[in-house]
Formats: structure tokens, C-alpha cells, sequence
């Protein structure tokens, strides 16, 4: 159990810092219009309550379907900047994401080496969406309002689960 | 973001397929380019792309303008009278043109236009202003225009300001043009004050009175310390230009830096010699008329005027034969505002009697993607036919502007003479010195000159070319002064003002007289 809560602190921390470290070098490609901002930060919030209601609505295999696309637009958010060749940085997306399924389907859901796949592929999103958010011009304030929000959610849903 | 993405699918959907356009839409689009800038200082540049619309082959833009340009005839036939008993008897179906058979319909003088304006307003259109020309080329011309459209006006030109970043929430801008341009005054007023601009609507008053409020110090917070965006016509720049270091004013006193100037023809001794007078301002020139609104060329470096196609559809006419004008020739535009933006007052081939020239080859500025030709020439009707050609108004202008000794503006006149041209102009001095740069000038530019007058004021000249700086409002200080309060400033032939003692920035000087040689 303790050393279950020290990878999720270190992974945690480590996303923090990693995400710290990518913000000066690595400017990524933002719509040329527009800002990250309240309205925003309201449409995704409405987004993480209702979408996991659409999850349960919707055969398996389109869950699926739809979260390995959310994984392969956060890899290519976060890469597109560091492999500037479009003909290197799609292969590289694919193979992680395939990587992970392969693991999945090799040692199972609650195997190390499945988890170590999957972790590195969280974080390297977490980077590379956090960095979207900030690079297009979300404020502290909306930030903070949006953690918020997600711990109450967090909590809310914790609660249920019990 | 995810508003602004909408909006801009909204927008992109009334360029592409014509659809009206959503007022909420472009407010949001005004106000994200605003954040955009204030957030990272620039436009990214795949903006223009998003703004712009599509960039379009020949074959697209011209079945694109054929389906819009079908539309609105098809409007004009049923709900106008003219174009009703114009299709009538020419017997064209406006459902059925081809883009070739566009050529058939015959092109709308300004004086039909002129005459009976009311009869190019749709039936049950819900008009909210009737906007006048300037009438410099006769009696003004009255435009009918919609609520929407005058919303439409502001919101699009608020959008370009915002993406050019030409005018920001810190600048003052000072407006002199006449108060009868109502639509240009209007929406351009308007757009300024949507990106948070300080607008000054000043008119066309004593220049001195605009030298005085241009150097006047400003302490609005927030704002610049002086004007720093001026919307005028050419010749009242001239003016300006001509007044300012009579009056001592020097580039230090103001604060200007950028200069919208059009309505006329805009030279290059005009802006060089304005900078001399403001320092390194930059100027932005363009073309558009309020008949045709809001169809209009905007100017690249490389002094093309270029048309937005989804916004009209731009013919260029030979001066000789009325046909379609070929690379290289001359011919006046002919222009139709396309629907989504027009929607009151519809005209179909309207001539414009503007002449340009075609290009030769296609272009290769950055604004390569949209149709265009050479800088405009100047009124038909104020061209010169001769045994060599045409000259137009531009190839005067431009050859005695660029003279120092002939004050701003070029007050002066051209006519055909056997052989070429003779012209007139108000120089500063008969010296051979000064005939013979004039000469030289008129040369370079083209101009087969035979007989050249140099006259010593402007009420000496026999066919002066018609100025918009000559449309001046007088104001209570002008009605305390001595004179006549309508007759505009001018300058003894060697520059001084005539009848004063000296100049003081602060502008208060009076009794400005004409001018005679010594």
C-alpha cells in the first residue's frame, strides 16, 4: 500500500516537474485565434462529468476506440514540438499507444509492466495538455478554479463509489 | 477557445457558402482576436487563412461569384425596379447566366444610380440609412443600407483592425474626412472604437485647427499621449503637410504613426514628403466607394489593389472597347457587391468610372491569392485622350508631387492639346528652375506635356482637378475670423502664409489670404 501511494506521489511530482521543464524550451502549436479561458475551463469540467456517463452508454469497444484517440492526441500535443518531423513523430505516437495495448494484452490490467507503459504515457499527455492549456493563455485563477472543481468531482465520485 | 472555434466555423460558413452573416459570431471572433493579442502580443499567422477564407483557383472563384452573383440578380430582378425592367429588356434570365453571359448584362452608370437611387433598394428591405457620396465627381449619390449591413461594416472592419493590429485600445484616432462620408465615417469610427480605441471625429475644418489637435498633448490613461492614427483624404494631407512647417510645427510636436489616406490618389511625393512633416508614419492606403461597399481593394506593398472575391465580383473594362480589358490595358472597374454583405441597395456591374490597369502577369506579393490589378489611375472622366494614349489624373499627380516647388496639394489641371497634353499647376515660383523639374517630372511619368502653365494660385487655373480638402466645414472660430470663412487656406506661391505675421504650434493663427507672385 505505501509503496502503491509513493508511485502515484512520484509519478504525481514527477509530472509537475516534467511539465515545469517542458514549458520554456518547447512552445506548442496553439490555434492562432483565442484563449484558454473560463468559458473553457466551465466546457471541460461539463465534459469530464458527462463523458464517463456516456462511457457506460456506449459499447466497450468504442470507449476504447475513443479514449486511444484522446491518448494519441495528448502524445502528439506533447512530441509535435520535441520530433519536428511529422514522418518520425506519427510512428512514434502509434508505437507507444500500440505499446500499451500490447501490455495490456500480454501481462494483463494489473501487471508492473503494463503500469509502467501506461504511466509514461499519462505523463507524457499530462505534459503536453497542461502545457497547451498554459501556452494558450489560461490564468492561475481559471486553473485553480478547474483543480478545484476536480478535487470536489474527485471526492463526489470517491464517495459514491464507497 | 472552444467559443472562438465555433465562431469561426460560423464565419468561415458566410464566406464559403454565402450564408448571412452571425453578428454574435464576429463579436466573439472581435474579442478573441483582442485576447489573442493582449495574451501573446501577435496573430498567429495561420490566422489570415482563418479569416480570410478559402483560398480559391480561377475555376472555384469564378463558379463561387457566378452562383452569388445569380442570387442577387435573381433579388434585383424580382425586387427592384431597375434591374427588373432592365432584365425585362435585355431578356436575360438572372436564374440562368452563365459566367461568360455576365458580360451581356449592361453595366450601371452612376448616374442611373444618382438619379433614382431608390430605385436599387429591395422591396421590404428594412433600410436604416440612406448614406451619401462625397459627390466630387457631381451631385452626391445616395446608398440605402440595412441595420445589418451597418453592423456588418463595423464588426468586419473592428475584425481587420484587430488582426492587422493598426489601431489598439491605445491609440487616438483622429478622424478628418467629411462628415458627408457617412458610411466610411461611420463604420471606420465605429471599428476603432470596438477594438478600444479614443476616436476623434474632427471633420474637414481649418487645417489649422487639425495641426493644433494632432500636437496637442493627450492625457487620457491608458491612451497615448498624442493622435496617433489620422483617417484623411490626400489632398488634405497635402494641405496639412504644405501648413505644418509654415506654422513652425516640427515632426517632434506630434505623435502620429499611422495615416489611413485614400479617396483620392494617394503618391509618392505626397507620403514622402508627409514624413518629412510627421516623421516615419506608416500609411495604409486602399480603395472603396460607398456604392459599392463593402467591395474594396486593398493595397500591397507592391501597389496592386487586390479584391476579396467573396465579397464582389470585379470586372475591368477596356477604356475602347467596353470589353472584358486585357493584361497590360487600361479600363475602368466595374464592379457587383455580392450577398452575403449586401442586402438593401443591390447593384449589378456598377461602373464605377475608376481606371486601372491590368496586370501583365500574375502577381507574386503576398496577396497573390486574390484577384488584382495595377494602382488605381484616377476618373475616367477627368482622363486626357491624344494621338499617344491616355493620361490619367495618377500620371500628373505623381510627377508634380514628387516637385517641391509646387506646394501640397498639386492644385492643377490637364487637358489633350495637339501632340499630348497641356497641364497647369500652382507652383511656388515661374523660375526656370521650377519649369524645368516640373517638365522633367511630367516626362519620367509619361506625361506628353506641350504646353506646361504655371499659375501662381488655384483660382488661375482654367480646368481644376476637383479636390475633396475643397469640402470644408466651417466651425465658430472660422465665422470670428476675418475673411471669408469658406475660402481654405492657402499659401503664397513660395510657401509663406499671406497676411500673416508668423506661426505658432498652438494653431492660432488667422487671415490666410491668396497668393501672388513677386
Amino acid at each position: 500500500m505505501e509503496l502503491t501511494a509513493s508511485v502515484v506521489l512520484g509519478q504525481a511530482i514527477g509530472t509537475v516537474g516534467l511539465g515545469w521543464a517542458y514549458f520554456r524550451p518547447w512552445e506548442i502549436a496553439r490555434p492562432p485565434i483565442g484563449v484558454f479561458n473560463l468559458a473553457d475551463v466551465l466546457i471541460m469540467l461539463g465534459g469530464i462529468v458527462l463523458l464517463p456517463l456516456l462511457y457506460l452508454a456506449l459499447p466497450r469497444w468504442s470507449v476504447a476506440g475513443l479514449l486511444a484517440l484522446g491518448a494519441l492526441s495528448a502524445l502528439y500535443v506533447a512530441l509535435e514540438p520535441i520530433v519536428r518531423s511529422r514522418a518520425l513523430l506519427w510512428p512514434l505516437v502509434v508505437l507507444a499507444v500500440a505499446g500499451e495495448w500490447a501490455a495490456l494484452a500480454r501481462f494483463g490490467p494489473a501487471s508492473p509492466g503494463y503500469f509502467l507503459i501506461n504511466n509514461a504515457v499519462l505523463v507524457v499527455g499530462v505534459v503536453g495538455v497542461a502545457n497547451l492549456w498554459a501556452q494558450s493563455g489560461l490564468k492561475a485563477s481559471d486553473a485553480a478554479l478547474l483543480g478545484a472543481a476536480l478535487t470536489v468531482y474527485d471526492l463526489m465520485c470517491l464517495t459514491e463509489v464507497r | 477557445m472552444f467559443e472562438t472555434a465555433i465562431a469561426q466555423l460560423r464565419f468561415a460558413a458566410s464566406l464559403v457558402f454565402g450564408l448571412p452573416f452571425d453578428l454574435g459570431s464576429l463579436e466573439r471572433l472581435i474579442d478573441a482576436l483582442g485576447a489573442t493579442r493582449r495574451e501573446f502580443g501577435a496573430i498567429g499567422p495561420d490566422g489570415a487563412e482563418l479569416l480570410g477564407g478559402p483560398g480559391l483557383d480561377e475555376r472555384d472563384r469564378q463558379a463561387m461569384q457566378l452562383r452569388r452573383f445569380r442570387q442577387q440578380a435573381v433579388r434585383a430582378a424580382r425586387e427592384t425596379t431597375y434591374y427588373a425592367d432592365l432584365f425585362r429588356r435585355t431578356g436575360l434570365d438572372p436564374a440562368r447566366l452563365g459566367y461568360e453571359e455576365i458580360a451581356r448584362l449592361p453595366p450601371t452608370p452612376k448616374a442611373a444610380l444618382r438619379d433614382d437611387p431608390d430605385a436599387f433598394v429591395r422591396r421590404g428591405a428594412a433600410t436604416a440609412l440612406r448614406a451619401t457620396t462625397s459627390g466630387t465627381t457631381g451631385r452626391p449619390t445616395g446608398v440605402c443600407f440595412s441595420a445589418y449591413e451597418l453592423r456588418l461594416a463595423t464588426a468586419l472592419g473592428a475584425i481587420r483592425q484587430a488582426f492587422d493590429g493598426h489601431v489598439t485600445d491605445r491609440d487616438i484616432v483622429q478622424l478628418n474626412a467629411s462628415s458627408r462620408a457617412t458610411l466610411g465615417n461611420l463604420s471606420f469610427a465605429a471599428a476603432c472604437a470596438r477594438v478600444g480605441a479614443l476616436v476623434c471625429p474632427v471633420g474637414l475644418v481649418d487645417p489649422r485647427a487639425t495641426l493644433a489637435l494632432l500636437s496637442e498633448a493627450r492625457h487620457v490613461p491608458g491612451e497615448r499621449t498624442r493622435v496617433s492614427v489620422l483617417l484623411t483624404y490626400a489632398s488634405y494631407l497635402g494641405e496639412l503637410a504644405e501648413l505644418g512647417p509654415r506654422l513652425g510645427y516640427r515632426a517632434a510636436d506630434f505623435g502620429l504613426e499611422r495615416i489611413v489616406v485614400g479617396g483620392e490618389i494617394v503618391t509618392a511625393g505626397l507620403k514622402a514628403r508627409v514624413r518629412q512633416v510627421f516623421g516615419p508614419v506608416q500609411f495604409d492606403e486602399g480603395y472603396g466607394m460607398t456604392e459599392i461597399w463593402p467591395l474594396g481593394g486593398t493595397r500591397c506593398p507592391e501597389g496592386h489593389l487586390h479584391f476579396e472575391p467573396s465579397q464582389g465580383l470585379v470586372e475591368v473594362l477596356d477604356l475602347e472597347s467596353g470589353a472584358p480589358a486585357r493584361p497590360g490595358r487600361v479600363g475602368t472597374i466595374v464592379a457587383t457587391p455580392l450577398p452575403p454583405y449586401r442586402e438593401t441597395t443591390l447593384l449589378l456591374r456598377y461602373d464605377t468610372e475608376d481606371v486601372v490597369r491590368c496586370l501583365v502577369a500574375a502577381a507574386s506579393c503576398s496577396l497573390r491569392h486574390l484577384p488584382a490589378t495595377r494602382d488605381l489611375l484616377g476618373k475616367f472622366r477627368l482622363a486626357a485622350r491624344h494621338e499617344h494614349g491616355w493620361t490619367f489624373p495618377r500620371d500628373v499627380l505623381e510627377a508634380l508631387e514628387a516637385v517641391e516647388g509646387v506646394p501640397l496639394p498639386a492644385h492643377c489641371g490637364f487637358w489633350a492639346v495637339p501632340g499630348g497634353v497641356a497641364v497647369e499647376v500652382v507652383a511656388r515660383t515661374d523660375a526656370p528652375d521650377t519649369r524645368r523639374a516640373i517638365e522633367r517630372r511630367l516626362e519620367e511619368h509619361g506625361v506628353p506635356v506641350k504646353a506646361l502653365h504655371l499659375v501662381p494660385h488655384r483660382r488661375h487655373l482654367r480646368r481644376p482637378l476637383p479636390l475633396r480638402c475643397d469640402l470644408r466645414e466651417v466651425t465658430f472660430d472660422d465665422a470670428r475670423e476675418a475673411g471669408d470663412p469658406r475660402d481654405p487656406v492657402t499659401l503664397e506661391p513660395d510657401g509663406a502664409l499671406g497676411g500673416v505675421a508668423g506661426g505658432r504650434p498652438d494653431g492660432t493663427l488667422a487671415g490666410v489670404g491668396g497668393g501672388t507672385w513677386s
